[in-house]
């Protein structure tokens, strides 16, 4: 029984090609010119025929997605004027890529993140948990148990479901790119399809891929960054959820523009949907905080918004405190 | 996108007034976007027809909305390069039952096919037959297909340089080509009809316009490379008709 079998064509076209060893809706498609008895009008409608059965095309107008909740559906950052900057919040479609030096705040967004996906979705949250894989140091355990403290004092009404917020983040940890490849395709899809997770954060991107890779296998590199790449992008797709990936840093090598830029270079920019930068200034802000606590003095960073397909350039200062983070006009 | 709702504009303004087929590779149509922009083309049409009182333009005028320029662009989806290879085999048979389309745009074709295979030579025969099929829909249903292609590192003996994807064989398939660059400059690398010239873009929340300068001069200078934005090569295959980036 293979994949040809019940394709809507007549008998003799499926007995050539099983003849030709065409048995896979795949090779069909890759096929260019005729070849053992099919004329090249044959060919097509086998190639028609496959792709249907692939495929079937679902065109839907413009107007239909504007109309739809699934396509508005945002994520939020739990801070009111980084929402605003990002319209919304995070998309839930696609790839969007958080990079930082170290210290820049990158984890704090991610946990952030990962808390306020189990609000409900009329304040903003997808009412679900998170599949956090880590691949460079543990899991910051401690903040986030500080942070969850803080978030249901806070936020607590706005949550579906009560019970520990700890508990619907799935934590991984891979030594390297094979442990993340077979998390991501094998680990994954479990929890997604059961719907306890709706936010995918890969903590970091770039640890395997800097350090890994010999100088003569910078193409494979590449394959495998594209690999990494369709996957969590198809994932993201098929169940409407956003992709957080934090990357690191590297230096510039061109005398103008920006210092520092992302790393992993074009084969991973051309993957990422949103490309958000975190930095560190050197001013700072003594803040107020409650009543409980004293002023606290803490640097400004800055969030900014590298490209994105919805939104213009834009660099929003924020702080960091108890509550995690505050981003201010 | 800016293309998709230029299509939709009515004969009256000097558009093609006709539908458009946008094939999403990578999740880059957000709808929020492309409502802001169509609901500017529709602005734009309504300040270039202010005061006019010929019935055809008036007429035109009162039946654009922006759910009618919406419904008029159809929009697929795709993961995998497989997928895009069905859609496009089943191309010809949508454009013959929406005889409205003028205008197919596929976002982007290296996508997923700049890292999916491994033997090169059977990507390329692959990419030829899909821009063959392209270039028949195009002349069949006498449509314009644009094409988004990435940019890629190339590294030889002269160090590293920032090329279109998917080589030369691509590069030959293409009947024009259009180099984007970040800064805001499209740089016409290849055309049947125009010799290389440069122009000078902006994107603004209304989508793309042109750069008030004080000289209608093109300049023709070197293309330098890429930013850590994104940096697209624009591919058209377009038999007959100017496409216009108002």
């Amino acid at each position: 029984m293979s994949e040809i079998d019940d394709l809507d064509v007549q008998q003799r076209l499926k007995n050539a090609l099983k003849r030709s060893r065409l048995t896979t809706l795949k090779s069909i498609l890759y096929l260019t010119e005729p070849v053992g008895n099919l004329g090249a009008e044959d060919i097509q409608t086998i190639k028609i025929a496959a792709a249907k059965k692939l495929s079937v095309l679902k065109p839907v107008t413009a107007l239909e997605l504007r109309n739809s909740p699934r396509e508005n559906q945002r994520l939020t950052t739990g801070c009111g004027v980084l929402d605003q900057a990002l319209r919304g919040g995070l998309l839930c479609r696609g790839i969007t890529e958080i990079s930082g030096e170290s210290s820049s705040g990158k984890t704090q967004f991610a946990l952030q993140l990962s808390l306020t996906a189990q609000l409900a979705p009329r304040y903003g949250g997808l009412d679900a948990g998170t599949l956090y894989i880590c691949t460079e140091d543990a899991f910051p355990s401690k903040r986030l148990y500080q942070m969850i403290e803080n978030f249901t004092s806070r936020h607590g009404k706005k949550l579906c479901t009560h019970g520990n917020l700890g508990d619907k983040i799935f934590i991984e940890h891979v030594p390297d790119f094979d442990g993340l490849m077979h998390c991501i395709t094998h680990k994954a899809p479990v929890l997604l399809k059961s719907g306890a997770v709706k936010l995918i954060v890969v903590d970091s991107v770039a640890a395997h891929f800097r350090s890994d890779y010999e100088g003569h296998e910078m193409y494979k590199r590449a394959q495998h960054i594209g690999a990494l790449g369709t996957l969590l992008y198809t994932h993201s797709h098929e169940y409407n959820i956003p992709v957080v990936c934090i990357n690191q840093v590297t230096s510039s090598m061109k005398p103008e523009g920006r210092q520092l830029i992302p790393s992993l270079g074009l084969s991973w920019s051309s993957q990422v949907t949103i490309r958000i930068m975190l930095t560190r200034t050197d001013r700072s802000l003594t803040i107020q905080q409650d009543s409980a606590r004293g002023p606290l003095e803490t640097v400004v960073r800055e969030m900014e918004i590298v490209y994105a397909p919805h939104l213009p350039p834009l660099t929003v200062p924020y702080v960091i405190d108890h509550e995690g983070m505050k981003g201010f006009a | 996108m800016q293309l998709v709702c230029d299509v939709r504009i009515p004969h009256v303004f000097g558009g093609l007034e006709g539908e458009a087929v946008y094939i999403d590779t990578q999740g880059g149509v957000v709808i929020e976007r492309l409502v802001s922009m169509a609901t500017a083309t529709i602005q734009h049409c309504q300040q270039i027809a202010a005061g006019e009182t010929d019935q055809y333009v008036v007429a035109a005028l009162s039946e654009m909305s922006v759910d009618r320029l919406l419904s008029g662009i159809h929009i697929l989806s795709c993961t995998t390069h497989i997928q895009l290879l069905a859609i496009i085999s089943q191309l010809p048979h949508f454009l013959h039952a929406h005889r409205k389309v003028q205008l197919v745009v596929v976002d982007s074709i290296s996508f997923h096919f700049r890292s999916s295979f491994e033997d090169l030579s059977l990507r390329t025969r692959v990419l030829t037959n899909l821009a063959q099929s392209l270039q028949s829909c195009a002349r069949k249903f006498n449509i314009a297909v644009v094409v988004t292609n990435q940019m890629t590192t190339r590294v030889s003996e002269d160090g590293a340089r920032v090329v279109p994807c998917l080589g030369e064989s691509w590069a030959h398939a293409c009947t024009t080509r259009l180099l984007l660059q970040g800064s805001g400059y499209a740089f016409l690398l290849k055309s049947p009809t125009n010799k290389q010239t440069l122009a000078h873009f902006q994107i603004t929340e209304s989508g793309i316009r042109d750069v008030a300068s004080d000289s209608n001069n093109v300049l023709e200078r070197d293309v330098d490379s890429t930013c850590i934005g994104k940096m697209e090569d624009m591919n058209m295959e377009n038999p007959t008709k100017r496409q216009k980036v108002s």
